[in-house]
């Protein structure tokens, strides 16, 4: 069962005694437990009826124990069991077999992180439990997610930032939701979250800024790259890492030209080379900068740069601003 | 009231006061008046830029008695107590001593008691980085699910040392190095405030020298105005700091401009007897090319961490050199700047990279040189063909200085004009070397000129005087090179010989090609090039040939021995008995 078909039926009453949540999107699980503790143990008595217990300290029978037993002015009582996969071996077949039999009274909840589900364990418990899987989103999927989410509290963020937000964090859901939080604090009374809010404060975490540093390379303007570049460095970018994100990049620059060389659409080279369609009409328009021989050239300077900095006798920064100047006037140096 | 330092008296008490963190401040204001106060945050960055500062204003905000409130009243019962430390729900941890899983259990079993007096429980966790793998876990068990009255600041130096799994239960909030401008700006304020006289150009160098961070800062103010008293002068900030006026790496381009090598020299012997240190000069000298370098490719000052009457000279001067130069500079610079912390005698180098800077030509853009080339006549291509690999066809001087005396036995004339550019078209494609400027000044050039022929009887009886040389120089270099044996001379190249054991040896040795060099130079007089090998390369290249083709056991004991083996058995009055292995017996 999908984390989404599970939330539909939980709201609509429907529940079994064994849940067994597995993947991993955290957020969903968190939530997923969360929608069955507010729904069957009232805050009042949580301390009653509500248990949690970590696979890899735990024993299994004290487990199967609290189960059994009754719940304290209440009718259900919820038992979680965090790090399922933890449990040891034997510890888990105790729990398979209360499954078969589980008590009518109790609802016991099941988590594990992503895990083979062709296991012996896990194939009897799909038997028994009702299995809940919780995958991360697909590209797609996320903005719509985002949206919901910040409707939901009452204000709206534009497309744009959305896809900022998610080139720049990935598709876990807990840190997009976290940010997401940040920048609803950070706007304030403004009622629309739009792209400058997401640059202005998410920006100055780390990637944007390579991201910055990617255009003003593209657009072959020295000084705006080395504004940037020192904007990076005092924000505490390791140097080596911003050499091999410059290699990342021109190494895109010249597989966007091979490939366009060979007449393959904008999308299609989009697919191929996996650029986020955030950046993609940029990067292709970037790669029209720099020629296939001087990108060669290019590669060639980025291997000295990190040569350079590894055995490092120059200062980080003035190997990196020669590189810069490098790569932009294409002027051969020492 | 007794006496405070700088740092801790201007610790911010509101998050208005804190500098240059508009985004962390801004947002934890407005997540504070709509009550959307999450559980944990993170706060990372670099030193003393208000991690910990910053953590204690949310404390309070979150407890001062008017609040929750974006700005505390600082002069409330509870205020006053987290500000002085000692208020018994804002617990400050030090996640450096205290990283073990029992201090974490500790924390878990004292988070279940309701705050006493204020409104939340707040640990703030100072370093949590240093935290142990168990405590992380038994941490993430409690963020997983936190009581509703406890609130988490953690503050970290080094984020990418905490665990995914927390980061992704925290807010994460980056703070960024202050910006220069701000922090003179703030030391500004505090010298107004404090009754302190100080000139911009100091308060530069003071911000310059702090990087980023506004405690230190602020500690150096603390620290000059003991060295200085309540007046400032930029003067005493350079002698306090032993850092070199800007002026002098003028001066120094200046002469660089004039091509004066007499005042040169002048320049470095006043810069050290003025008892600056030399890598201190050789890096301010680096940030001075590449100011020029930049004002000169970008004409934008932005880029210029100086005051504003030193952009417009930075300007102005760099428009006499030309991109390629600076970059050669540099590269010369800092190659010298490596090689000063290994030297014997720095001063000697820093005159010789003086002097490099010097006599450098003016470059030729490489469209010049292909021109050129594709001029020259198909012998002259040969010739060139024929001259060591090592030496670049552009002029390359901070190669040259490692390949001191790689070229052939060349010869510069003492009167050799300085000014005169080379001309390309007769002359190989050479800078004058390193080696050369000390032919071509005066004096050195007459005892050159006596000069034996060279052959290889004469290194070989030379060898031990020669090793002997090295040993002065550097005592481990002598011991492995004894090792070694020259075999052969020709066209100038001097092969030693290794055995073929003796790897290590030849590494170390190959490592200290120009010491060897300058210790050959002195015994014979003259510069040669120096190729290493070891034996059984020697052996493929043609003397020993026919030994291949002999079967292995009957290959004559002699030639077959290793010398160690052999003055073992000559010790120990030894003889082989068997082939396979070497046993001695006495």
């Amino acid at each position: 069962m999908k984390y989404q078909d599970f939330i539909k039926e939980i709201l609509a009453g429907k529940f079994v005694p064994v849940y067994f949540f597995y993947g991993d999107e955290i957020y969903f699980i968190d939530e997923g437990v969360g929608k069955i503790e507010s729904k069957f143990v009232s805050s009042s008595s949580a301390n009653f009826n509500r248990d949690v217990f970590y696979g890899e300290e735990a024993d299994a029978a004290q487990i199967v124990n609290t189960a059994f037993s009754i719940p304290m002015m209440a009718t259900q009582r919820v038992v979680i069991v965090k790090n399922f996969q933890r449990l040891s071996q034997s510890g888990k077949e105790l729990i398979v077999k209360y499954c078969n039999r589980p008590s009518p009274q109790t609802i016991l909840v099941l988590i594990a992180e992503n895990v083979d589900m062709r296991k012996k364990v896990y194939v009897a418990l799909k038997k028994t439990a009702q299995v809940v899987e919780c995958k991360s989103l697909y590209d797609a999927q996320v903005p719509v997610f985002i949206r919901q989410y910040v409707n939901d509290k009452g204000k709206d963020i534009r497309l744009s930032a959305i896809h900022l937000l998610q080139a720049k964090l990935g598709n876990s859901l807990n840190e997009l939701i976290n940010e997401t939080d940040k920048l609803m604090s950070f706007v304030s009374d403004k009622q629309v979250i739009d792209v400058t809010d997401v640059e202005e404060l998410v920006g100055i975490s780390r990637n944007y800024n390579v991201f910055q540093l990617w255009d003003a390379l593209g657009a072959r303007n020295l000084s705006k790259s080395l504004l940037i570049l020192r904007q990076m460095l005092e924000t505490g970018e390791r140097s080596v890492g911003i050499v091999t994100s410059l290699t990342t990049y021109f190494l895109r620059l010249w597989r966007i030209r091979s490939l366009k060389s060979q007449n393959v659409s904008n999308s299609e080279v989009g697919k191929k080379l996996r650029i986020h369609q955030f950046f993609l009409q940029a990067s292709i328009k970037q790669a029209q900068q720099y020629s296939t021989k001087e990108i060669k050239k290019i590669m060639r300077l980025l291997l000295d740069a990190d040569i350079h900095l590894k055995s490092s006798y120059q200062s980080q920064r003035v190997v990196l601003e020669l590189l810069l100047l490098q790569i932009v006037t294409g002027k051969k140096s020492i | 009231m007794a006496y405070q330092v700088l740092a801790l008296k201007w610790r911010p008490s509101g998050f208005d006061q804190v500098v240059a963190q508009d985004h962390v401040t801004q947002t934890l204001k407005n997540a504070i008046t709509s009550n959307r106060i999450a559980n944990a945050y993170l706060f990372t960055g670099p030193r003393g830029v208000g991690k910990t500062t910053t953590a204690r204003i949310f404390a309070k905000a979150l407890n001062c008695k008017e609040g929750p409130t974006p700005n505390p009243c600082n002069h409330c019962s509870i205020c006053l107590k987290i500000t002085s430390g000692q208020c018994l729900d804002v617990l400050e941890i030090d996640g450096a001593s205290n990283r073990g899983i029992d201090e974490i259990r500790n924390l878990r079993e004292n988070i279940r008691y309701v705050p006493s007096s204020a409104k939340f429980k707040i640990y703030i966790v100072d370093e949590v980085h240093m935290l142990t793998t168990e405590a992380f876990n038994a941490l993430l068990k409690t963020l997983e699910e936190p009581p509703p009255h406890v609130r988490f600041i953690f503050a970290t130096t080094e984020p990418h040392k905490v665990p995914a799994t927390i980061l992704s239960r925290c807010q994460r909030f980056d703070f960024k190095r202050i910006p220069l401008e701000r922090i003179i700006g703030q030391l500004k304020l505090i010298c107004d405030n404090e009754n302190i006289q100080a000139d911009d150009e100091s308060l530069l160098l003071v911000a310059k020298k702090a990087d980023g961070s506004l405690r230190d800062a602020e500690s150096l103010l603390d620290q000059l105005v003991s060295f200085c008293g309540p007046e400032i002068k930029v003067d005493e900030v350079l002698k306090a700091f032993s850092a070199v006026s800007q002026d002098l790496y003028f001066q120094l381009t200046d002469i660089i401009l004039a091509n004066d090598i007499r005042t040169g020299l002048n320049f470095v012997d006043n810069l050290i007897s003025a008892g600056h240190d030399i890598n201190e000069f050789l890096m301010g000298l680096i940030e001075h090319l590449r100011n020029l370098l930049f004002s000169l490719a970008t004409e934008d000052k932005k880029l210029l961490e100086t005051s504003e009457n030193y952009k417009t000279r930075y300007l102005e001067v760099s428009g006499k050199f030309t991109q390629e130069d600076l970059l050669r500079m540099i590269q010369i610079v800092s190659d010298t700047e490596f090689k000063i912390k290994k030297s014997p005698n720095p001063r000697v180098k820093l005159e010789m990279c003086i002097f490099t800077l010097l006599k450098m030509n003016r470059s030729v853009t490489l469209t010049q040189v292909i021109e050129q080339l594709s001029g020259l006549k198909s012998d002259t291509v040969a010739d060139l063909k024929n001259k060591p690999s090592g030496v670049p066809v552009t002029p390359q001087p901070s190669q040259h200085a490692h390949a001191v005396a790689r070229e052939p036995g060349q010869k510069v004339s003492g009167q050799a004009d300085q000014k005169k550019k080379p001309d390309y078209l007769n002359q190989p494609y050479f800078e004058p070397s390193v080696s050369e400027i000390h032919e071509s000044s005066p004096g050195v050039a007459e005892e050159i000129s006596a000069q034996p022929t060279l052959t290889i009887d004469l290194f070989k009886t030379k060898w031990q005087e020669i090793i002997a040389n090295v040993q002065k120089r550097r005592v481990f270099v002598s011991v492995f090179l004894k090792e070694g044996q020259p075999v052969q001379f020709s066209e100038n190249t001097l092969k030693i010989e290794f055995h073929s054991e003796n790897g290590f040896q030849l590494e170390a040795v190959k490592k200290n090609r120009d010491l060897i060099l300058q210790a050959i130079q002195d015994i014979v007089g003259s510069t040669v090039q120096l190729e290493f090998i070891k034996s059984d390369q020697a052996k493929k290249n043609g003397e020993m040939i026919e030994e291949q083709d002999m079967p292995h056991n009957r290959i004559p004991v002699q030639k077959k021995i290793d010398p160690k083996v052999k003055r073992l058995i000559d010790i120990f009055e030894g003889e082989i008995l068997t082939n396979g292995g070497y046993h001695g017996k006495t």
